[in-house]
């Protein structure tokens, strides 16, 4: 439980840097994106939470979507990247970068690159 | 009876969360638009033997506050257009009428103007109203016992000010005069403002 809120709330800042990488290999909808979520491990991400995001992202020019029927059931809407949208995701993979690094570091105890660690 | 897909289920929560966007004022096309792509999503999960919880967790109003906040700034301004719409509309058309209906206002003046008896239950009202909204628009946000102790202050709140203003408020019969091209300037005002909220939301 403590461990699904911790997850929850690292997960809360880079959520939407997922969606854009999923969105960057090919167009996608909702319940896709939340499969793949789901593929990868991040089984604690709610499907609901992706929305709020998605919504965010469209207003702010990082995604755009469009309407294609399904198979069955009601039409779905596919989420695209924009050009903005994949400057975003370069700028979250730089900084997710260097965040990871300096955790690691921390965590595992290794001093990061350039430092010394204390004796 | 349902189905495999849970349609009755679906078409529920579908419901249950477009009435939540309704009342924090979300346009129609918005709604019809988002609701489509839950239910898309609730059918397939359910195929996929998944339950509608795993999809919109155990707080339906709280999902659906927080897919609206996504546009906040659409939200927050509806609400400011709707106390605007409140604050200028009442007091406009109860001066306008205030010549004909002062008896029923209580006021003894039967000019052109605002009785104060109406001012000071707008005061009691809109402060409730206004935080009403608030605590839908960030339910969210908020832990559910934080919320249960917002909804209950807020509850009595209203019921201490609405006290108040049943015995000490209302018995005041003064007026404040107002000009009648003023009066109309706050019923125009309020009108559009009225409109503007309201008309998206068909």
């Amino acid at each position: 439980m403590a461990d699904e809120s911790r997850g929850s709330r690292l997960l809360r800042g880079i959520l939407d840097a997922c969606l854009l990488a999923l969105v960057a290999e090919r167009d996608r909808y909702g319940y896709e994106l939340a499969q793949a979520l789901r593929g990868a491990g991040l089984d604690i991400v709610k499907d609901g939470s992706i929305y709020p995001l998605l919504s965010r992202l469209e207003r702010r020019g990082a995604l755009t979507s469009y309407r294609a029927p399904a198979a069955a059931g009601p039409p779905r809407r596919y989420y695209a990247i924009t050009e903005r949208g994949r400057a975003e995701l370069e700028d979250a993979r730089t900084v997710w970068a260097s965040v990871a690094r300096g955790v690691d570091a921390i965590l595992d105890g290794v001093p990061p690159q350039g430092g010394v660690a204390d004796d | 009876m349902t189905d495999r897909y849970g349609t009755p289920q679906i078409e529920g929560t579908v419901a249950r969360v477009q009435h939540a966007w309704y009342r924090v004022g979300m346009p129609r096309r918005w709604r019809r638009r988002r609701a489509e792509e839950l239910q898309a999503h609730l059918q397939e999960a359910v195929a996929d033997g998944r339950a509608i919880d795993d999809v919109v967790g155990d707080d339906i109003e709280a999902f659906a506050a927080e897919w609206a906040a996504a546009e906040r700034s659409h939200t927050v301004a509806w609400q400011l257009l709707e106390i605007l719409a409140a604050l200028a509309l009442l007091p406009g058309v109860a001066a306008l009428l205030n010549p004909w209906l002062h008896e029923l206002f209580r006021t003894s003046d039967d000019r052109v103007g605002v009785p104060v008896s109406l001012l000071t239950l707008l005061a009691v009202i809109l402060p409730f109203q206004a935080g009403w909204q608030a605590l839908r628009m960030w339910r969210h946000r908020l832990e559910r016992r934080i919320r249960t102790l917002l909804g209950g202050g807020l509850t009595l709140y209203l019921a201490v000010a609405a006290f108040a203003w049943a015995f000490w408020l209302r018995e005041t019969d003064r007026l404040l005069p107002l000009a009648p091209l003023a009066a109309w300037a706050l019923v125009v005002v309020g009108a559009a403002a009225l409109v503007a909220v309201f008309w998206p939301r068909r």
